[in-house]
């Protein structure tokens, strides 16, 4: 720590010795002032001359050692006070400050790629899903139209062997009632001949009675069919 | 009274040094001697831009260290001007490595020059940097900065030898160019510095002696009728606001200036040509 700090100062430090010899080499002040004071008066030349001579004791190049003194030491306290408290806490907070810049942008950039990425990858699955959803509504839709016409279909067949099944009995039924009506009529007709042959009847009556049942017979089976029974 | 003061009034008489202090409304106040050495006014007014970069800068640092974010404007425009002078001045002319290690130098040398060239533009002060000996204080900084800056890269030799640029001419010609490129290049490096000195002190002479001037013009014509005084006046007043405009930039400008210089020349020493 404390060499860190030394090494720190190190160039103040050469700085200032530097400095210092420079000023002893000079001899005070007055190295730096005779030298300007002619490079001065080359430059400034007329204007000088003539505000010396006009102005009598104004000098404004006038050699002030103290005031040259005075500065050096101002500036010097002024650059370590300030080098200790304020460039060192600047300088290093100033590098903190964008490096800490530096990668929340960085992390940032980072950030919006990474959604990005996710925000393309949320829309595919949302595509995919979609499709999906659209597969399945086909899919049922298709198998209730398929259920549909099969219910269809069958109620239809159902309907139609109930009718046949109907129409099947009624003419049972009706075979059934002639049939019985031929047996009665057969009966009767026996009953009506018991009579008829329990009585006496004469030659003319007799064919005359057997003629009407034969007729009565005929009238009843249409198709000669129940004539013996 | 304002006869007195034509008779006393000379232009040059405001930007030399003095061992009183002037006071705005009050008078002149005598400066004291302090170990047989005579307290001026500049040297006040270079203790005063003194306090006043301390008053700013170690709060700024604080602020800094404490907080990520540096708020408000008054802060604000002290740290952009600190990484302006970083980041245009001093990391361009010197190279990254070595501009951090000369920016306490340039940071302290830009403020200070530009604050003792401002209090000259307020009532009662004066600006130091209007002095030779003061800027010639500070030009020679500059030359220990470069020496320093010279002799730590390359070493004192290196740094002597890094003066005169590479020659590009036939072998004989080397010895008999070489010492007198030597010789001009010293030269030139101390003229530099010289002529960094007298840049800052002539500005900103010239700028108060034409102020003076102008307001002198109104001392003039005390005496006059009305009818010629009072145009006289009023131009005079309107040229030296419009000149205390200027001055206000050449102010800035002439700090700037002193500064990128300064780094130009450390960038020049450290780097081989």
């Amino acid at each position: 720590m404390l060499r860190r700090k030394l090494s720190a100062f190190g160039p103040l430090m050469t700085f200032l010795l530097t400095l210092t010899t420079i000023w002893i080499v000079g001899g005070t002040s007055a190295f730096a002032e005779p030298l300007i004071d002619d490079a001065v008066q080359a430059v400034a030349g007329q204007e000088h001359d003539s505000h010396a001579t006009s102005e009598g004791e104004i000098d404004i190049l006038a050699a002030e050692p103290s005031l040259a003194i005075y500065t050096v030491t101002v500036f010097f306290l002024l650059l370590l006070l300030l080098y200790r408290f304020a460039w060192g806490p600047i300088s290093k907070a100033l590098e903190a400050r964008e490096q800490s810049l530096e990668s929340a942008f960085r992390e940032a950039e980072n950030a919006r790629a990474e959604a990005a990425a996710l925000l393309e990858q949320h829309r595919k699955q949302m595509e995919q899903v979609q499709d999906q959803v659209r597969q399945i509504m086909d899919e049922a839709n298709r198998k209730a139209e398929t259920a549909y016409q099969e219910r269809l279909g069958q109620a239809r067949a159902d309907a139609e062997a109930t009718v046949e099944r109907a129409t099947r009995e009624i003419s049972a039924a009706k075979e059934q009632a002639v049939a019985d009506l031929y047996e009665r009529s057969a009966d009767l007709a026996v009953a009506v001949a018991g009579q008829v042959l329990r009585r006496e009847i004469a030659g003319e009556e007799h064919r005359r009675l057997i003629e009407v049942a034969s007729q009565e017979l005929q009238a009843v089976g249409p198709n000669g069919r129940g004539g013996l029974s | 009274m304002a006869d007195e003061h034509a008779h006393e009034h000379s232009p040059l008489d405001h930007v030399i040094d003095h061992p009183t202090l002037e006071i705005p409304f009050f008078g002149e106040l005598d400066l004291p001697e302090v170990f047989g050495i005579q307290v001026t006014r500049f040297m006040v007014m270079e203790t005063i831009a003194a306090l006043v970069m301390l008053a700013v800068f170690i709060p700024l640092a604080r602020h800094a260290a404490r907080q990520q974010v540096t708020r408000g404007r008054f802060l604000n425009i002290f740290e952009s001007i600190l990484v302006f002078i970083r980041d245009k001045m001093a990391r361009p002319a010197i190279g990254h490595h070595h501009a951090d290690q000369f920016l306490p130098y340039l940071w302290t040398v830009f403020f200070f020059v530009l604050i003792c060239n401002l209090l000259g533009m307020i009532p009662g002060g004066a600006s130091a940097t209007g002095n030779i000996n003061v800027t010639a204080t500070l030009a020679l900084m500059t030359l220990g900065a470069v020496i320093v800056a010279g002799v730590k890269e390359m070493g004192p030799v290196g740094f002597l030898k890094n003066l005169v640029p590479h020659m590009d001419v036939p072998w004989i010609m080397k010895p008999i160019l070489w010492p007198l490129m030597f010789v001009i290049e010293v030269a030139g490096l101390f003229i530099r510095h010289v002529v960094l000195s007298v840049r800052l002190f002539a500005n900103m002479l010239a700028g108060h002696i034409v102020l003076a001037v102008i307001l002198g013009f109104t001392l003039t014509v005390s005496q006059a009728a009305l009818y010629i005084k009072g145009p006289v006046i009023a131009a005079s007043v309107g040229g030296v606001v419009l000149l205390s405009l200027l001055e206000l930039f050449v102010a800035f400008l002439q700090a700037y200036i002193f500064t990128f210089l300064s780094a130009l020349f450390i960038g020049a020493a450290v780097h081989s040509h």
